[in-house]
Parts: structure tokens; C-alpha cells; sequence
């Protein structure tokens, strides 16, 4: 486990349901973080 | 008359030389990582962390709807400033300034062909001609794709893994 700083993805050109925001890993990569419910939501409406 | 001088940032696309106003342009970087972001526009490369905070990343060759290159060591990110965005364009290089004066600059609409709906003009410079790049226009997102992120998931999904399996986003060492 750990803990990490989530940056929202607010800008128009990468705003996705399917993503709760962003962190960046100590060697500078970026990795997005699945909105797990609304993902499910998003499954259902099918 | 007081003649208003600007300074622009050129960048390079195919071998055309581009420029933003310099006051748009909040740094120039390498391109290190930049990570995908699924059912993103076509023309977006995904996300990168830049001093601490995360910036979404276009591709100017895809947005003007040229064939991408694989990153290399001329690469560069040009990140814009526009109103309270930070956005990242990827480009085949950047590495010179240029001042432009309002008599040099000609209108855009006898251009036709790729990308010229991005452009506020073209620059006649001693050398060669500068495309003025309108970066309100270049950073927008269609209306189409807006609604896109709400309606027909399904669609969307299928065509953003294509897309994906066609990318290359990490620079190799």
C-alpha cells in the first residue's frame, strides 16, 4: 500500500468518467486511477 | 506608428516551421514518459507529470491530421498556457524564438490542406514562411467529442483500443 497525491484530470481533452484522476510515480510516470463505481455504472447502461 | 513587435516560439511539424506567442508558452520540455488516457479524442497523447502537475498532451501531427512519428531525441513538449489550462503539445522539435512583425503576418484563408483550420496566418520571415498557430482552435475539443463522454460508451471503447495498439509513447533509451 501507499499513498499518493491524486491530481483530478479537469481538462476538457483528457475528462473521462472511467478515471478519478492522476498520480505521477517517483521515476515521473504518470498513472491514472480507475473510478471504480462509475466504471460499473458505465457497464450497466450498457 | 508604433509598430507592435511579438515574440513567437517555433516549432517544427514535417519540416514546416510553426509558432505560438511566446506569452502562451510556459516551458519547453523533453519528452520523457506520456501515458495514455483510454476513449481520449484521437489527437490526445495522454497525460504527463510536468514539475508536479499532471498536463494533458496533444499530438499536433495527429491533430492536423498527419501520420505520427515514434519520439526521438528532437521531440519536444511545448507547454501552453491557455487561460487557466496547461496543455501539452507534442512536436517534432522546437528550438527557436523569432519576433514577427503585423506587416509580415498574411491571412490564412487562400491556404488550403492540413491543419489550416489551426491557423491564424502565415509569416513571410527573411527565410521562409512561419504558420501562425491559433491555439485556442488547436487545444478545443469538438462538440462531438464532448458528448461522446456521456453517450455511446460502447462505440467509443472499441475505437480507442484501436487506436491505442497503434501508439508508441515511451521514448526508447
Amino acid at each position: 500500500m501507499r499513498e499518493v497525491v491524486v491530481h483530478t484530470l479537469t481538462d476538457p481533452l483528457v475528462a473521462r468518467p472511467e478515471f478519478e484522476g492522476a498520480t505521477e510515480l517517483g521515476d515521473g510516470t504518470v498513472i491514472l486511477i480507475l473510478d471504480v463505481p462509475s466504471l460499473l455504472r458505465l457497464a450497466r447502461k450498457g | 506608428m508604433m509598430v507592435i513587435v511579438e515574440n513567437y516560439i517555433l516549432f517544427e511539424i514535417e519540416g514546416a516551421a510553426y509558432a505560438v506567442r511566446t506569452s502562451q508558452v510556459e516551458m519547453i520540455e523533453m519528452v520523457e514518459s506520456i501515458t495514455r488516457v483510454p476513449n481520449a479524442p484521437g489527437f490526445v497523447e495522454g497525460v504527463t507529470a510536468v514539475r508536479g502537475q499532471v498536463v494533458p498532451v496533444i499530438s499536433v501531427r495527429r491533430r492536423f491530421h498527419m501520420q505520427p512519428i515514434p519520439l526521438d531525441i528532437r521531440s519536444r513538449l511545448v507547454i501552453t498556457r491557455l487561460e487557466n489550462r496547461l496543455v501539452g503539445m507534442l512536436v517534432d522539435t522546437a528550438r527557436e524564438f523569432a519576433r514577427i512583425t503585423p506587416d509580415q503576418i498574411k491571412a490564412v484563408d487562400s491556404l488550403s490542406g492540413q491543419g489550416s483550420e489551426y491557423l491564424d496566418g502565415v509569416a513571410a520571415m527573411p527565410d521562409r514562411l512561419v504558420l501562425l498557430v491559433n491555439l485556442e482552435r488547436l487545444l478545443s475539443i469538438e462538440e462531438q467529442d464532448i458528448l461522446s463522454a456521456t453517450d455511446g460508451m460502447q462505440g467509443e471503447i472499441d475505437s480507442g483500443s484501436q487506436v491505442a495498439s497503434q501508439r508508441q509513447h515511451r521514448l526508447k533509451p
